[in-house]
């Protein structure tokens, strides 16, 4: 059953623990080393974890790079089809796509970057990702870990004062909670995400770290959405230094989002989420119980920008906060299960 | 039990109305359902989107 559920690829391309552990650690010792110096190549830490894989750990490792290269700057569709609709012509090489870290990774684990990328490593990207995306793969790395640290790596709870609090600055900051922002939606998405309790992310859905850039995703044309997402399990795969687009702090993630709150306001790029919303309802409340998330129904349904209509409808006091032709902004608030 | 004409054309009318009503409530299950799958896959198309694009 196990084997039918992961699929044809489960037996090489599992993040094992090794794999996952390797994957954790070039993250951690790229973090931080200015952009010039990673077009050099990979610093000795990250070359010293990597050569100490087996042959099929390097496999599984460079999988994973060439999948998540593929969603974060390759053809989404692509992914999105398992390669189905990939044109020969249009085809671009593996270097044209992987970032800088990415691309020297690749190499140091003997890949010919210079390859073209097929319609078989958006097939494989697809169901690797679809392995991958929905587990606990993201992992510490204490700073006794790096392979020149001077102490050996020990046990975090037990250890020095540093790597307690690097754990607990990990936990509480780092990647407990993850942005995704939405534009353009249609208003019978919105009502879709409205009425259910727990929203679908899809097969692999690129997330942040950064709530900027999530508001920022988010703000580029109504009707626009965020997604603050717990994360007490650290389900996902970190992409943040071998993603091209670095800024972008990317975390990938497959799930659901269970639905805790969900609030709506006009959208201000520089304010918090939270602040001066004008309706809040509970996301576990039934779209016939909740009256709050019917008059969200109802707002939509007045336009996508706020207007006369919105202010009329809700009262002028009640509407004080919504600015007059902003875009309407819903706010999910939940827990990735 | 004897029925009239009259009451054998309301018993056929109830029925028939019944019958209507239902087929018309599957109708709109059916396309609320059919709805609700579209709104989910855009949704899924749009998630897959990275925000960088």
């Amino acid at each position: 059953m196990r084997r039918l559920q992961e699929g044809p690829f489960d037996s090489k391309s599992e993040m094992n623990p090794s794999v996952r552990k390797a994957f954790a650690k070039v993250n951690r010792f790229m973090k931080g080393i200015a952009p010039q110096a990673k077009d050099e190549g990979v610093p000795d830490a990250v070359y010293e974890v990597l050569v100490r894989l087996s042959d099929e750990e390097k496999k599984a490792f460079l999988k994973v790079v060439k999948s998540l290269t593929l969603l974060t700057s390759g053809n989404v569709e692509l992914v999105r089809n398992r390669g189905r609709g990939w044109q020969p012509h249009k085809s671009g090489r593996w270097k044209s796509v992987f970032s800088n870290v990415s691309a020297s990774v690749a190499t140091l684990l003997g890949f010919d970057i210079n390859q073209k990328v097929t319609a078989e490593d958006y097939k494989q990207a697809s169901s690797h990702l679809d392995q991958i995306a929905g587990r606990s793969n993201i992992e510490f790395v204490g700073r006794n870990e790096h392979p020149f640290a001077s102490t050996k790596p020990e046990d975090v709870e037990s250890g020095k004062r540093g790597s307690k609090r690097d754990l607990a600055r990990y936990e509480g900051e780092e990647i407990s909670t993850l942005y995704r922002g939405l534009n353009s939606l249609s208003p019978s998405v919105i009502e879709y995400m409205l009425t259910t309790k727990n929203i679908e992310l899809g097969r692999a859905c690129s997330s942040s770290v950064n709530p900027d850039i999530a508001m920022a995703f988010a703000g580029k044309d109504a009707i626009s959405a965020l997604f603050v997402m717990k994360n007490p399990n650290k389900i996902g795969l970190d992409a943040r230094e071998f993603s091209k687009f670095e800024l972008e702090s990317e975390i990938i993630i497959k799930g659901s989002l269970e639905v805790e709150t969900i609030y709506l306001k006009s959208f201000k790029r520089t304010e918090s989420p939270f602040a001066n919303s004008v309706i809040k309802a509970d996301g576990q409340e039934s779209i016939f119980d909740s009256a709050n998330k019917q008059k969200m129904i109802e707002m939509m349904k007045l336009g996508t920008r706020v207007n006369d209509y919105h202010l009329d409808k809700l009262g002028h006091f009640a509407a004080r906060n919504f600015e007059k032709g902003r875009s309407l902004f819903f706010v999910f608030v939940g827990t990735i299960k | 039990m004897k029925l009239t004409k009259t009451q054998i054309k309301q018993i056929i009318k109830e029925e028939l109305e019944q019958v209507m009503k239902e087929d018309e409530l599957a109708e709109q299950e059916a396309l609320q359902e059919e709805a609700d799958a579209s709104a989910k896959q855009e949704l899924i198309d749009a998630m897959s989107v990275p925000m960088s694009k």
